[in-house]
């Protein structure tokens, strides 16, 4: 039964609306830099605390990188638990910032994200979505991070925001 | 300036991976790893440069 407003001998009354308001969860403008290693390496790491999201809620993650433009292959990565849900690899460019949705499917341990390798994470793609199955009742991890293909190259996450849409 | 080690483990997928022993400190105000350590800059020092400071 929805929740609706009723007439009452006082006029109408409106039951309260739930929350659900973004939160922002975790902010940074510090350059975090990978040089010197071939090894995909960790740039940031955000806790996502349990229960937070609710069983029709979202992580929203907006990264941005800096890299030097060369033909050799930067891959960047958005990852909740283990699965990427942002795994694009970029070369004669030098800079990057996605929109990275991760939706819970009216269920805590269901998760559906747009296509990873998909450019800007928004508009068309013909690559499916990426799904997962974390428990987002208990703590889980958001981590951003950064592999070079040439050693001698560098990837800097220049900042990130990571929100929680609760639903 | 400090460091931080750090770990080298394997994902489920099989792949390695670099992550720090322990979280960033908060006055932190740039970050490098090398591949065998995470150097914090903090308030003082000289920060390195990046593809952002370098590039036109």
């Amino acid at each position: 039964m929805p929740n609706l407003a009723t007439l009452t001998a006082e006029g109408w009354s409106v039951p309260p609306i739930p929350s659900r308001r973004p939160i922002i969860l975790a902010q940074s403008a510090i350059a975090a830099s990978v040089t010197g290693t071939l090894v995909e390496t960790v740039l940031a790491t955000i806790n996502i605390p349990g229960g937070i999201m609710g069983a029709n809620g979202a992580i929203r993650v907006i990264p941005i990188w800096s890299y030097p433009s060369s033909a050799n292959n930067k891959t960047l990565r958005v990852k909740f638990g283990a699965t990427a849900f942002y795994d694009v690899v970029v070369t004669a460019n030098v800079s990057a910032q996605a929109l990275i949705v991760i939706r819970n499917r009216n269920s805590q341990a269901s998760q559906v994200g747009f296509a990873p390798q998909s450019g800007t994470g928004v508009g068309g793609s013909t690559s499916p979505i990426v799904t997962a199955a974390l428990d987002t009742s208990v703590d889980q991890y958001i981590t951003i991070t950064g592999q070079l293909a040439l050693a001698g190259e560098n990837i800097t996450l220049e900042g990130y925001t990571v929100e929680v849409l609760p639903g | 300036m400090k460091t931080i080690a750090i770990v080298k483990a394997t994902g489920i997928d099989g792949d390695q991976y670099i992550s720090p022993v322990e979280p960033f400190p908060t006055d932190a105000l740039a970050i490098v790893c090398d591949g065998e350590k995470y150097t914090i800059y903090q308030a003082g020092d000289i920060l390195p440069e990046t593809s952002s400071t370098t590039e036109e």
